[in-house]
């Protein structure tokens, strides 16, 4: 009898979610496709200050932030800084709508992400979740949900990203 | 036999307990949707509400359902 709870304490276990990478880890891999068609990998960015971020059309914050992203975009694109902002919408059609909705094209990198393989890789818990990740790929900043105040956080951030 | 009665319900508390899932964030798109607002019309009464925050300044405690962290 011992040994079936033994099996079933293995079982429920064994599918327990990993933990999510913690703030002085290194960022967690991936590799992805935007929407323009082109292959990318995080590693790519190594060098450059990463604002990774997972959205969605369907998450009321998420719309709310698109816009201060291109802000940041327009900001920083100069500097060693890169966005990418991980879709997870199921149907990419929703998604296209929205960016074509914004007064201003994104020209940040959108890694389509349909299947949502990337979210669980960083076991986020919140929508939008932006994760700031230093030049040697270590996750520095992480912010969950979206408030029109978290704004002058992000800058402050990236400027102490960027003079590193 | 009162071993067997104790093992066969402790299997049927852990498949019954591993029915409860957790929606992660990046699962509830289905669940965002107004479709499942428990209303008869869900749109209308979003609508609705939208004015009434507006109108009485107050927002919250409707039970409303929507996407993203609900920490906004």
């Amino acid at each position: 009898m011992s040994k079936i709870f033994g099996i079933l304490l293995v079982i429920t276990l064994a599918v327990f979610p990993k933990d999510a990478p913690q703030i002085g880890q290194p960022a967690p891999p991936f590799q992805g496709t935007t929407f323009d068609g082109k292959k990318i990998e995080l590693n790519d960015f190594k060098g450059k200050v990463v604002l990774l971020d997972f959205w969605a059309s369907w998450c009321v914050p998420c719309r709310e932030e698109m816009p201060f992203l291109i802000d940041l975009y327009n900001r920083y694109h100069k500097s060693p800084f890169e966005i990418i902002a991980i879709n997870i919408d199921t149907k990419l059609d929703n998604a296209r709508k929205f960016m074509d909705q914004l007064s201003e094209n994104v020209r940040f990198t959108v890694v389509k992400d349909s299947e949502q393989q990337i979210p669980p890789k960083y076991q986020i818990n919140g929508m939008p979740t932006s994760i700031l990740i230093d030049k040697k790929g270590i996750i520095r900043f992480w912010h969950t949900g979206f408030k029109a105040s978290y704004k002058e956080d992000y800058i402050s951030e990236i400027d102490e990203l960027l003079k590193e | 036999m009162l071993k067997k009665l104790i093992l066969m319900g402790f299997i049927f508390l852990w498949v019954w307990l591993s029915g409860c899932a957790t929606v992660r964030p990046w699962e509830r798109e289905s669940l965002s949707d107004p479709i499942m607002i428990m209303d008869e019309n869900p749109i209308d009464s979003g609508v609705k509400q939208h004015y009434l925050d507006y109108r009485e300044g107050s927002v919250g405690a409707t039970g409303e359902q929507s996407g993203g962290c609900g920490c906004g």
